[in-house]
């Protein structure tokens, strides 16, 4: 067997075993963080991934498709319009397709999907999927996707009910589409049908979603340059991979977000890794410096502690790996709400796993441990030969440098105020994370001159003694002594405190922020949307007519309908809205930047005068009094912006316009929302039951009061952060292993101590309440830190990092009495972590402790 | 005070050794005991009992009457804290504390201790601190911290921490094991003071046997059991009356009153 191995079996993997605790802790710490980033990862590529495939599998073999900029539909007879390009050997197939909600049995949004089932099969990749014979001509016959058939256990003849926008339609089911093909586009939750039959059902008669082309490639760039220039310019004409980076522009922010928030874990394991190592190396330099006596070079010293890093490297990403694939589901149902409340809607079911995702997680993990190895490793080499100096040298070390490594943290401070100040790249707060980085290590870098100065303060403090006894005063005072370690556990700890405190204080920030929004904002007594819109379709309208009908009903004193519809605003995933602006001068509230009342924004509107979100506004550049064009149905519409307001409904940014003008330009009518305004007098259920009974037999709507949508609104808020709040709990989880890691090296290292103090007559509980009093310290100075370094982190979250992703503005909120429940909590987690230091310190009364040196 | 072994024998499980076998001895108020033989021969294991630090697997000990197998952890470390004082090879001072701090640990310690009655208050204890160390001659270096005093220096700082709380016995393990001949004898020259004008009981381990000859009695022990005591220290020591044990050739005595022991002392 080669030395080194022997070597690397006998010092290093037998120290491991011996130290199971400690080995089980930093191994786990790994795991933990890499479990983290790969659920999320596999969460977030997982959503694309589906929504990809579904594109694909919609497309068949088509390479370029005709679609809207800025509505649902285009004319169908553009086909018509088209036919030249039959001579270039073009095939063109037309689709129309929305999400429903499948409602016979249980609700779920399904996608109504209209095909010309007379189309070249092509465009159907693995044919429509089905052997059976089917009727498709036939009235109301449908094809459904097998999930659905599955759930919902529907066979041919079955009769399913969809809601449609504000209607329910019928449809009898002559096929079950299978896995291949068509059938497998939105993982099986799929209902297709005669294009026609669609349109009927959609109530959009001569229009289309899409055209569908395969064109020869050759020509396509050619085909595409014509069409651009024979259709609108509100038109796209490209591939329809290119829907697919459509949607990753338009989550970006939110999944880079998640994965900032994911890497923090992993950033407090390195802290842990780093602490496990070095305290390796310190614990037995005396029997390195035997090693280097009886010949082992420098290199093989660092090369057997860099195995133990890779050890923990392997078998901790390899752990996480096995633990991110159990989670990986649970993130994908805590962020697919999120998704489909603001960015697109698919089925997205469990997570999808790549290999080479499993791969890059665990390469994460190894990469980052061994990266944190490095410094201790090198430290090892530093041992020269018969050297029997104990870890005094190592800490006598960091005492020494205390001061310059400060300064190494006031420079990173220095260039992170700078980072701060820097603009986003590519529309993603790089330089705000630098910041945050730089911050945290900053401080991680003045900890050790911290840790010198507050516990050689506290060690000399008689009021520390009086209050808390002689054990107090004892732990202060080891803790100084170990100062290096003592900064090691510090750091770990602020690092996890303040991510908590600074997620907090974002969240708290941001709620209270939203709740005042929505106070102000909602000040329309009912709320009408689709019966589908209501039960989980995003794309779920109301008809024009229902508007009419509304404002009939004596009671209501107005109503505003507002549509909202999806844009692409140079080349970005934007929204376009109209609301009535009569109605919103004179009953609305709008909130703008500007600190105008709504009555001096509407007194310098012009004809073709617009709204932007503050979103739109900060991610676009664009500023009041600017010249916009957006694209319509009939062409692009010049506007002007006369105000910037506030919104937190969206982060793509929405530019309001006056339902008259997008009449003008949007060929579609339907509403997304209707505001009912209600006489002073009027009784609120009354009312609510006059607007039922005047869209009766005409629409199916839902209706809520404001109390209603503010509660919902609140709940998409909740929802939105529950992963956040999952994951800052994490990276105080792997903080916590890394207080528990220092402690046992502590009250190892502290045996020859304990022992003294056994002998001079302390009894177990004394040495237990020195090791209690360490790991309180530790988790006040933990606290301290943590709470100093999250309101930096707070103020750089609320006012770069979130400002630069999603373009809001947020009112600092903190919240004191979360602060005051975490510091407690951590605090008593701290001490938990202590009890297995206590009872190991306490037990130490060992004659060769003391007689060894 | 008498302290008092009986047949006291001391067996490892986790070795299988057998430290101490059949050991008797009694222990008087003044006396100055120093225990000598080979590594290995069972001087530790007879001090930790002494200093009741460990209990003894057969036999008794009796301490001013106290039967020390009957006592519980907590009672054995309240008594330890009470009545033992030790000085050790490596002197063992806690490098946080400053000497002044260190010699104050075993009141404060037993003060902190629920229970006990002796409080003292901060100007009392640090004007005890001060005396003791008086005692030891290093006063003036109260507020230094173990790393910037000498050996000599570091163990008189052990030694006023070990006699602080005026314990009944003073148990020193090799106490000049890591000092130069000078500071040894410095230590050695304190501690018989402390023997002879307080009537501080000292049991001292050493292999030295210039060290030995500070001691009024002197003990030999080889594998696990005494074989022979000298009488007296410097003044009574002549070649004459040295009776090795047959067994005892390795031990480095010089002159000594040596008489095998086989029985109790």
């Amino acid at each position: 067997m080669n030395f080194q191995f022997k070597l690397f079996l006998s010092f290093i993997v037998r120290d491991l075993l011996k130290n199971w605790v400690r080995t089980s802790i930093t191994i786990g710490g790994i795991a933990l963080g890499v479990s983290v980033f790969l659920a999320i990862t596999l969460a977030n590529e997982t959503a694309l991934k589906k929504f990809r495939e579904t594109v694909d599998t919609i497309s068949g073999k088509a390479n370029m498709e005709i679609r809207s900029q800025s509505g649902k539909y285009i004319p169908a007879n553009y086909l018509k319009e088209l036919d030249w390009l039959e001579g270039l050997g073009v095939r063109m197939a037309p689709m129309i397709q929305e999400t429903v909600v499948f409602g016979s049995e249980g609700e779920e949004p399904a996608q109504l999907v209209g095909i010309d089932i007379l189309a070249d099969p092509d465009f159907f990749a693995g044919g429509v999927g089905t052997n059976e014979s089917y009727d498709m001509f036939a009235p109301g016959a449908a094809l459904v996707g097998w999930k659905l058939a599955e759930t919902h256990h529907l066979k041919p003849g079955s009769t399913i009910e969809l809601f449609v926008n504000d209607r329910t339609t019928s449809f009898k089911v002559s096929g079950i589409l299978d896995k291949k093909g068509l059938g497998g586009a939105f993982s099986g939750n799929v209902v297709a049908t005669d294009i026609e039959n669609a349109q009927a059902a959609l109530n959009s008669e001569g229009k289309v979603s899409e055209i569908e082309l395969i064109v020869p490639e050759p020509v396509f760039d050619q085909v595409q340059e014509e069409l651009r220039a024979a259709l609108p310019p509100s038109v796209i004409v490209d591939r329809p991979e290119a829907r697919g980076s459509t949607v990753e522009k338009m989550t970006r922010s939110f999944q880079y977000n998640l994965t900032a928030l994911a890497f923090i874990a992993l950033i407090v394991g390195m802290f842990l890794i780093y602490n496990t190592i070095t305290i390796s190396v310190v614990r037995r330099r005396s029997e390195i410096g035997t090693l280097r006596a009886l010949g082992l070079s420098r290199k093989q010293v660092s090369g057997l502690f860099l195995s133990e890093a890779a050890v923990f490297g392997v078998v901790g990403s390899a752990l996480g790996v096995v633990a991110g694939l159990g989670f990986a589901d649970g993130a994908l149902a805590a962020i697919a709400g999120t998704m489909e409340h603001f960015y697109f809607q698919h089925p997205f079911g469990s997570t999808e796993v790549e290999p080479l995702t499993l791969l890059k997680a665990f390469g994460v993990g190894f990469v980052i441990t061994v990266l944190a190895a490095i410094a201790p490793v090198w430290e090892s080499t530093t041992v020269q030969p018969a050297e029997a100096v104990r870890r005094s040298s190592y800490e006598s070390k960091v005492l020494g440098s205390a001061g310059k490594l400060s300064l190494i943290g006031v420079a990173f401070f220095v260039l992170g105020a700078g980072a701060a100040q820097a603009p986003p790249l590519y529309g993603f707060p790089f330089f705000g994370y630098v910041a945050a980085l730089f911050t945290i290590l900053g401080t991680a870098f003045c900890t050790p001159l911290l840790v010198r100065v507050i516990f050689s303060a506290l060690g000399k403090s008689r009021l520390l003694k009086r209050l808390f006894g002689m054990e107090a005063l004892l732990a202060a005072r080891s803790l100084y002594g170990a100062s290096g370690r003592t900064s090691l556990a510090v750091a770990s700890l602020m690092i996890g405190i303040s991510m908590m405190i600074s997620l907090a204080i974002m969240i708290s920030s941001f709620r209270s922020t939203v709740v005042a929004w929505v106070d102000q904002t909602l000040q329309a007594d009912l709320w009408i949307q689709s019966a589908s819109r209501a039960r989980g379709s995003r794309q779920g309208r109301l008809d024009e007519s229902v508007l009419k009908r509304v404002t009939s009903v004596p009671s209501v004193i107005a109503a505003d309908g507002f549509v909202e519809q999806r844009m692409m605003y140079k080349g970005d995933p934007s929204i376009v809205a109209g609301g009535d602006f009569d109605i919103l001068e004179k009953y609305g509230s709008l909130r703008v930047t500007t600190g105008e009342t709504p009555a001096q924004v509407f007194a310098k509107m012009g004809p073709n005068s617009c709204f932007i979100s503050e979103a739109f506004a900060i991610r676009k550049g664009v500023n009041i009094g600017d010249s916009i064009e957006i694209p319509s149905d009939k062409g692009m519409i010049p506007l002007k912006v006369s105000a910037i307001y506030y919104d937190y409904s969206s982060d793509l940014g929405h530019v309001v316009i006056d339902r008259s003008l997008y009449k003008q330009f949007f060929t579609d009518h339907s509403l997304t929302s209707i505001a009912v305004y209600l006489k002073p007098e009027a009784d609120l259920e009354e009312s609510r039951k006059a607007v039922i009974d005047a869209v009766k037999g005409h629409s199916l709507i839902a209706m809520r009061s404001t109390r209603e949508l503010r509660t919902e609104a609140m709940r998409v808020f909740d929802r939105t952060f529950a992963v956040t709040y999952a994951l800052h709990t994490i990276a105080v989880a792997v903080a916590l292993l890394s207080v528990m890691n220092a402690l046992l090296a502590l009250s190892f290292e502290s045996r020859r101590d304990f022992g003294i103090l056994r002998y001079l007559g302390a009894q177990r509980i004394q040495i237990q309440k020195i090791v209690y009093g360490q790991s309180f310290l530790l988790g006040c100075m933990g606290n301290v830190t943590g709470l100093a370094v999250g309101a930096v982190l707070s103020f750089l979250l609320v006012n770069v990092i979130n400002r630069q992703s999603f373009g809001w503005t947020v009112q600092l909120q903190v919240p004191w009495e979360f602060i005051l429940q975490s510091t407690l909590l951590v605090l008593a987690a701290a001490l938990v972590a202590g009890y297995i230091p206590a009872r190991q310190a306490a037990k130490t009364l060992a004659p060769e402790v003391v007689r060894d040196e | 005070m008498k302290l008092e072994l009986h047949g006291v024998s001391k067996k490892y499980s986790d070795h299988n050794v057998e430290a101490l076998k059949e050991v008797n001895l009694g222990i008087e108020a003044g006396d100055f005991i120093a225990i000598c033989g080979p590594s290995g021969c069972g001087k530790s294991t007879l001090l930790n009992i002494i200093g009741l630090i460990d209990k003894p697997s057969l036999g008794t000990v009796s301490f001013g009457g106290a039967d020390i197998n009957a006592l519980t952890d907590e009672g054995l470390t309240r008594l330890r804290g009470q009545r033992v004082g030790f000085v050790f090879q490596f002197f063992n001072l806690l490098s946080t504390l400053t000497v002044e701090e260190n010699v104050a640990l075993p009141l404060e310690i037993a003060s902190s201790n629920k229970g006990h009655a002796a409080s003292m208050t901060e100007g009392d204890l640090r004007k005890k601190v001060m005396e003791t160390l008086e005692r030891v001659g290093i006063a003036k270096r109260a507020s230094f911290y173990p790393s910037q005093l000498s050996g000599g220096e570091m163990q008189r700082a052990a030694i006023a921490r070990a006699v602080i709380h005026s314990p009944e016995i003073l148990v020193a393990d090799e106490p000049t094991g890591n000092l130069d001949s000078e500071s040894g004898k410095v230590v050695l020259e304190l501690l018989k003071q402390l023997n002879e004008r307080d009537g501080q009981t000292i049991i001292m381990a050493t292999h030295s046997a210039e060290a030995s000859g500070y001691a009024g009695r002197v003990i030999v022990m080889i594998d696990g059991k005494i074989v022979s005591e000298a009488g007296s220290g410097i003044g009574a020591s002549s070649s004459e009356n040295v009776k090795p044990s047959p067994s005892a050739d390795n031990v480095d005595l010089e002159s000594r009153d040596v008489k095998p022991v086989s029985g109790d002392v």
